[in-house]
This record gives C-alpha cells, structure tokens and sequence, in this order.
C-alpha cells in the first residue's frame, strides 16, 4: 500500500535511476504543465497528462496523485486558474487557464531550467575532453 | 508574493473540507480517458476497467491532493488532539488520574510561586523602598533585641542624627467614630502618625491636603486623613467632607485629606481607616516607655551600616547622660523590604521546596502509567505500522497525547491555584501590607 503512496511522479525509463529525486521532479512537472498551457491555451488534467506523455514519445508516465496536486499547487499560487466547461465531446471537464503570474512564473523557470542544464552539460562534458 | 497567496489559500482550505470538485475532476478524468480507450476497439467495461488502473489508486491521489490543500501540520495536528481525546474518553481512569495528578501538583506551584511572587519577589509599592528602615532598640544585656523605641530617646535621634531625610514615629489606634441621625457609631483601626509619617512613604492626598510640619503638636492636632476605602464605605466618597468634622474618641476633628486609592497600610488584614497626627507633649516623654514604631529614610547615599553607626554613636553619648534609664541600649535598623520578608521567607521557600518536590512525584507517576498504558497498546502500534504509518508519525501521535494531558492537567492546575490561593492568604510581614498573594496580578502581570 505505502510502496504505491511513495511511487515517483514520472514513472517509466527516463525516471528508472531518479526514483529519489521526487522534489527535482515535482518542479519539473509543474514547469511542464505551464509550458503545455502556454502552448495549447486551456486544458483540462487529462489532456495535459496526455500531452505530457505524447511530447515525451511516451517515455514519461504521469502520476495523477502527483499531477492533481501539481495543479492545486499552481492553482494556489495563482499560475493558473481554473474553469469547468465542456470539452469537445461535451462532457464537462475542469480546464486550467494560464495567468499573466503563470506566464512570468513560466519565464522564470524555463530560463532557470536552462541555466541548469547548461552547467550540468558544461561539467559533464570536462571528463571527454581531458582524459 | 507568489508564496502568500498560496498559504492564505491553505488557511482557508482549513475552513473548508469539501472534496465534491476533485472528485468530479477525477471522474472526468476517467471518462476521457475510457472513451479514448475504446478507440482500440474495447469494450466499454474494459475501457473503464483500464482507465481506472491507469489513473491508480483514487484514494492516493485524493490524499495527496489533501496534503497540499491545506497545511497537512494543522491538519494531523487536529486528528490527533481529536484522536487523543476520543483514547481518554476511551480509558477516563487512566486520562483522570494523569490529569488530577498534574493538576495538584501545577496548582500548588503556581499557588505558592503566585506568593512567593508577591512577597519575595515584587518590589513594595513605595518609592525607593529599600531607603525606609524601622528603628529598633536592642539591649543585649537585658535580652531584647527588637524593642520598640522610646519617645525620649526618639526625638533626641531625629535631632542630633543626620543619617536620614526623615525619622516618624507612629502608633497603631483603635478609634471610636461616634454616629449622628446617618450613621451608627463604629470602631475603626487607624493610626496616629508624625507629619512626616506618610510623605516618607510618598503618600500624597488625592484630596485635600497632608499633615502640616506643626500639626504633630499638642492642640493643633484636631485633623483626620482617611484612606480611600473607608471615605468610599463610611462617607460614599463625598468631597464636601473635606473641612467638616468628624468626631472621634468624643472630640471634634477637621477631615483635612483623602488618601488615593492604592495606598494601603494593611494592619490585622484591614486597610488603616483613619489617620491623626501623633501630638507629644514634650514635656511628659519617656526614655523607659518602649511603646513607639520608629520608621525613617534613609539620605540618598547613606547605607544601612552608616546609618546604624551614627544611631549607636548617638546611643551611646545617651548611655552617658542618662545611666538610669539607657544603660546598654542600642540601635538596630532593618530595611523595610526585608521586615517585611524576614518571617515569611523560611516557610515560602520551604513550601516552594515540598511542591518542587511533589512536583517531581507527580511526573514520576505519570511517567509510570504512561509506560504501562504504552505497554497495553503496543497491538495498536504494530497496526498502525503494518498498515503504512510511518514511525515519526506513530511518535508525533504519542507526543501530542502527552501534550494534551499536559494541557489539560497545565488548566486544571491554574483553577485550582486560583481557587486555593484565597485559603492560601498568609500573614506576612511587617505591617502585613503585602499580605494579599493577588493571583492575577501574579502570574500574568
């Protein structure tokens, strides 16, 4: 029971060797869900799951019982906001809007990512060079 | 900015444990996620069947939905005091005894701190309290070592030492009020006092006037101050008392003054009514009559021991005008602060001491039925683990029933000081004027 409770957000190959790295993650995802509302306008859970899942070539699956919090998270912080309205099959689905505050939080954190990525490149490529 | 709206959300989310949206968000969810399964070609129960295993446990992910609605510490904090209090509802002996034990001992600590507080510790409601001294006598050879001094040897100190700003005599008096059509005669404590007597305690009238410097002479002292509570009781605080006469001890006297409110010279545990001033005629003293109370302050700057030296200097130049009478006679003086401690101090703090002691017991027996209720509990425990409760969580739960019974035992304990402290009342002190332990103004001042 408390094994499912602690699985990682991202489950799948590209998390296989950072099952510990839940908070990395956790931020990841949020980044990921603004960076798919600020592509695709409005969206409900689901279709942010999907979209998550299908730009990763279904390499990464998402966790709802982390994506749910993820949005409230957002949601609480007033990056996005909420709506129900009817999907295009006229079911009625929750759909989460991006706000100018999610737009600038995006900003921040894509240039954040970045900046990461960029260093960690820099210092795992010292090694190939020198040998 | 970001990071305060989120936490006024979570505070709200306290107030608010509705789960019907998420819950419709996740049925949604399952939907969608069915109908773009049977784009595969299942049917609609395998659909479903495989949504519902993809989306995983609904109760994890509401659970973890939870813990970021609203702030999870306050939450777990919340079920366990209410856990807590459903374990001693469950066992009352054990949850009783605990708390009656603490009660005792937190009640009698804070009962004698309230006092010691008030005795030991607050400073006495006068200003600069440790320049006033009472003056005694000693004979050492005759075995007294606190006499009350005589009024001959008390004028001749207050003219040939220069130890003190202020030396008052005062006496303590029983006075007869005689009634008229309003009021019935009464019996009221009082006292009569030098001129000097109140200023040396910073004493000024909120009405009318104090003592003048000659109305301690015989024939000018027809003049009465009344304290505060007993204009308010006899007179109903009427200001045009002021100038009008009173009549005590079947003489006419001019009410001259109203003392304010807080001060208070508590004799016998009552507040001096009257004060008159104390009239010699210096021609009938007496160097043998011990029967004066002597009060000074001390000069800014002069200790205690200088005080006490010039006192015996002049002691001594009385031995030798008058053998009969003063042979052997001294001066002792002791602060006002500490007179008004010295009996009182060896039985509060013995008293601090027991309940320190009873205190300590008292933890020892809780600890005790603690450890054994622990013991019969310890199939709760082993569940809680099996069923995915972590230990700091099992840890937290017992912490919190401790800090209840804590709590409870902490309330108990102050009711029952603030109940007991009035049978507590002692009398301490010289004048008794600190013998009120005032709760409130004890603890939480």
């Amino acid at each position: 029971l408390c094994h499912h409770y602690h699985r990682p957000i991202l489950s799948g190959k590209a998390t296989a060797t950072l099952k510990e790295k839940n908070n990395v993650w956790q931020g990841t995802l949020a980044l990921m869900v603004l960076k798919t509302l600020d592509g695709l306008g409005p969206m409900h859970g689901y279709g942010i799951a999907r979209r998550i899942e299908q730009i990763s070539d279904d390499l990464l699956s998402v966790n709802q019982g982390t994506l749910y919090p993820v949005l409230l998270k957002l949601e609480q912080e007033g990056c996005i906001a909420p709506e129900w309205k009817e999907t295009e099959n006229r079911r009625q689905a929750k759909f989460y809007r991006l706000t100018r505050t999610g737009r600038r939080q995006l900003r921040a954190q894509a240039g954040h990512w970045d900046e990461t990525a960029a260093i960690m490149a820099k210092f795992l490529a010292l090694g190939e060079q020198s040998p | 900015m970001r990071r305060l709206r989120a936490l006024a959300r979570k505070l709200l989310a306290l107030f608010d444990r509705r789960e019907d949206e998420l819950t419709a968000e996740i049925e949604s969810h399952l939907e969608m996620q069915a109908a773009d399964n049977m784009k595969t070609g299942v049917s609609p129960q395998e659909a479903r069947q495989q949504a519902i295993q993809k989306f995983g446990h609904v109760e994890f992910v509401k659970e973890a939905y939870r813990e970021q609605r609203g702030l999870a510490i306050v939450e777990t904090l919340a079920a366990d005091v209410r856990y807590a209090l459903r374990g001693f509802r469950r066992k009352p002996l054990f949850a009783l005894t605990a708390i009656l034990t603490l009660a005792l001992a937190i009640g009698g600590n804070s009962a004698i701190f309230s006092m010691i507080r008030t005795v030991l510790l607050r400073p006495l409601p006068w200003p600069d309290p440790d320049r006033l001294v009472i003056v005694w006598e000693t004979n050492l050879k005759q075995g007294t070592s606190r006499a009350n001094p005589s009024s001959a040897n008390f004028f001749d100190w207050r003219e040939r030492t220069h130890s003190f700003e202020a030396l008052a005599h005062w006496r303590f008096v029983y006075f007869n009020l005689s009634g008229n059509a309003r009021f019935a005669p009464e019996r009221v404590q009082g006292a009569r006092v030098a001129a000097t007597f109140l200023p040396l305690f910073g004493a000024r009238p909120v009405l009318g006037r104090g003592f003048h410097d000659d109305e301690d002479q015989p024939g000018r002292d027809r003049v009465a101050i009344l304290c505060h509570g007993f204009w308010q009781r006899r007179f109903g605080g009427s200001r045009d008392l002021l100038g009008r006469q009173i009549q005590i001890d079947g003489e006419s006297v001019t009410v001259v003054g109203v003392l304010p409110p807080e001060f208070q010279m508590r004799v016998m545990n009552r507040d001096l009514d009257v004060y008159l001033p104390f009239a010699y005629d210096r021609r009938q003293l007496s160097r043998e009559d011990h029967s004066l109370n002597v009060y000074g302050r001390l000069r800014g700057g002069v200790s205690l021991a200088r005080a006490e030296a010039e006192m015996n200097s002049v002691a001594e130049r009385l031995e030798q005008e008058f053998p009969a009478t003063n042979r052997d006679w001294r001066v002792h003086l002791v602060t006002l602060p500490e007179a008004a401690v010295a009996n009182s101090r060896p039985i509060l703090l013995t008293l601090l001491v027991s309940v320190g002691i009873v205190l300590l017991i008292a933890c020892v027996n809780i600890a005790n039925l603690m450890l054994s209720r622990t013991n019969a509990r310890f199939r709760e425990f082993a569940v809680r683990l099996a069923i995915g409760g972590s230990r700091g969580r099992v840890i937290r739960q017992l912490l919190t029933e401790s800090l209840m019974l804590g709590v409870l035992g902490g309330a108990a304990g102050l009711l029952l000081a603030y109940w007991a402290l009035p049978l507590l009342r002692l009398r301490v002190g010289y004048l008794g004027c600190r013998e009120q332990a005032n709760f409130g103004s004890t603890l939480w001042s």
